[in-house]
């Protein structure tokens, strides 16, 4: 069904391009298969399902333990500014043993979020853009079928060099954190990996350098 | 270029009415529809970002209803009916489906027989000349239950077995792969139909009287 491509671009400060990238994204998680399947039922024979979010976190579909997602609702959603994370490329240092079994970037965490906490701020993106300047607005027909891109810039913020070697597409879902008798409690926003890949070779990022991450999803026609 | 191992791929077996395979087409499906593309495009924003990006996506329904995605602004006048987002696309159950097509020739999610060739596949609302229920009657449509690991990648099956219930032979030229969809602020008992998938059958199958016939799609997710 899906076929995805990914290409990872890093320019220096004066702009030039250093580093590029392209190649045949390899995984599909298992979260997000898990997600999709339960988002074929509805609320009164959903299966429960445990996935977990980036940071391994379990959640569960269905209704039956907490943090629970339900009926999984929009698990494509890169909607901007969830929460203080930037939808929807991550990036961690280390590759991934497995990376359909992985719940996101491995190693460090380098570039996920709006905080100063992390080496990468993201770039580019705004609220005012187009689609926040993330992803394509609409899907464009090509010869190898729909096409949507989503797009992320990162520059490195830090005094060092940064190493990238896997990348992922994060999407983020609802999920309901404390539920009592009475009701629903507490909703929490939860990022989690559709797709991770690890890069053929890791990248160095050097201070002040900007890299360029992005998915293209085809669906065949 | 993505990998071709990459893809979806339609069975039809056909079986006579003692059960025996009398035929079979395995053929790689060619048309996710632009309908389908617009509901994923959609879905990937809140109700909130449609309405600051002015953005509208519209989209066709089985019956050819014109359905527009708006947040929550007002929607254009050639609407149907308005969403003000997309929450689900893949649904499958025949529980909750919108009322208005229990008059419609089909009425449920599945893999929907057509009698005839669609011109563009890719842009169809459904099979073209959906077969109704009284002349192809169905079983209960199969889908995904659980991850299914392949080498070629995830893998998720759906299935439908139709029967000819009348006296005369009925002639499938088509297919299509049919889900429900819902936003608010119908969500979460309130789906509408649409068709993911639509495939002209080349060449025609015939399907006898007490003759039934199966769909497989198999949908690869690449790993």
């Amino acid at each position: 069904m899906l076929a995805a491509r990914y290409k990872v671009e890093v320019k220096d400060r004066d702009g030039k391009l250093v580093t590029v990238l392209e190649g045949d994204s390899k995984s599909f998680t298992m979260n997000f298969i898990k997600l999709l399947i339960a988002s074929h039922y509805n609320q009164n024979d959903v299966p429960t399902f445990v996935i977990y979010n980036v940071a391994g976190s379990p959640l569960y579909t269905g209704y039956i333990q907490t943090p629970y997602v339900g009926v999984p609702w929009r698990i494509f959603n890169i909607d901007y500014g969830f929460y203080g994370y930037v939808p929807a490329i991550w990036l961690g240092s280390s590759s991934c043993a497995n990376p359909a079994l992985a719940n996101g970037p491995c190693g460090s965490l380098v570039a996920c979020c709006t905080t100063r906490s992390f080496p990468f701020s993201p770039y580019f993106v705004s609220p005012t853009a187009p689609c926040y300047g993330i992803a394509s607005c609409s899907p464009s027909l090509t010869e190898d079928g729909w096409a949507v891109t989503i797009t992320d810039q990162w520059l490195n913020i830090s005094h060092s060099p940064v190493t990238v070697a896997s990348m992922a597409l994060v999407s983020g879902i609802p999920a309901v954190s404390s539920a009592t008798a009475e009701g629903i409690s507490g909703y929490v926003f939860e990022p989690y990996a559709i797709i991770v890949d690890n890069l053929p070779s890791p990248i160095t990022v050097w201070p002040g350098f900007l890299i360029t991450a992005s998915y293209t999803i085809y669906f065949p026609v | 270029m993505p990998k071709s191992k990459v893809g979806v791929t339609l069975r039809i077996e056909v079986r006579d009415d003692k059960g025996r395979v009398v035929k079979v087409i395995e053929t790689p499906s060619r048309s996710f529809t632009q309908n389908f593309a617009n509901i994923f495009t959609a879905s990937m924003w809140s109700m909130s970002s449609i309405s600051g990006l002015k953005n509208i996506y519209t989209f066709y329904d089985v019956m050819g209803n014109q359905i527009c995605v708006v947040g929550n602004a007002s929607p254009p006048s050639y609407c149907y009916l308005s969403l003000e987002d997309v929450g689900i696309l893949f649904y499958s159950e025949p529980q909750y489906i919108d009322p208005s097509y229990q008059s419609y020739i089909i009425y449920m999610p599945g893999i929907w027989p057509g009698a005839a060739f669609c011109p563009e596949p890719v842009y169809a609302y459904g099979p073209c000349s959906p077969i109704s229920t009284s002349v192809l009657s169905p079983s209960l449509f199969s889908f995904p239950s659980s991850p299914v690991y392949t080498a070629s990648g995830w893998q998720m099956t759906y299935s439908q077995t139709w029967t000819n219930v009348t006296s005369s032979p009925v002639i499938v030229s088509s297919v299509a792969l049919v889900f429900g969809m819902t936003g608010d602020p119908y969500t979460p008992n309130d789906y509408f139909l649409y068709a993911a998938i639509v495939d002209n059958v080349t060449p025609a199958v015939v399907i006898n009287p007490d003759y039934s016939v199966t769909f497989t799609y198999t949908l690869l997710y690449a790993v």
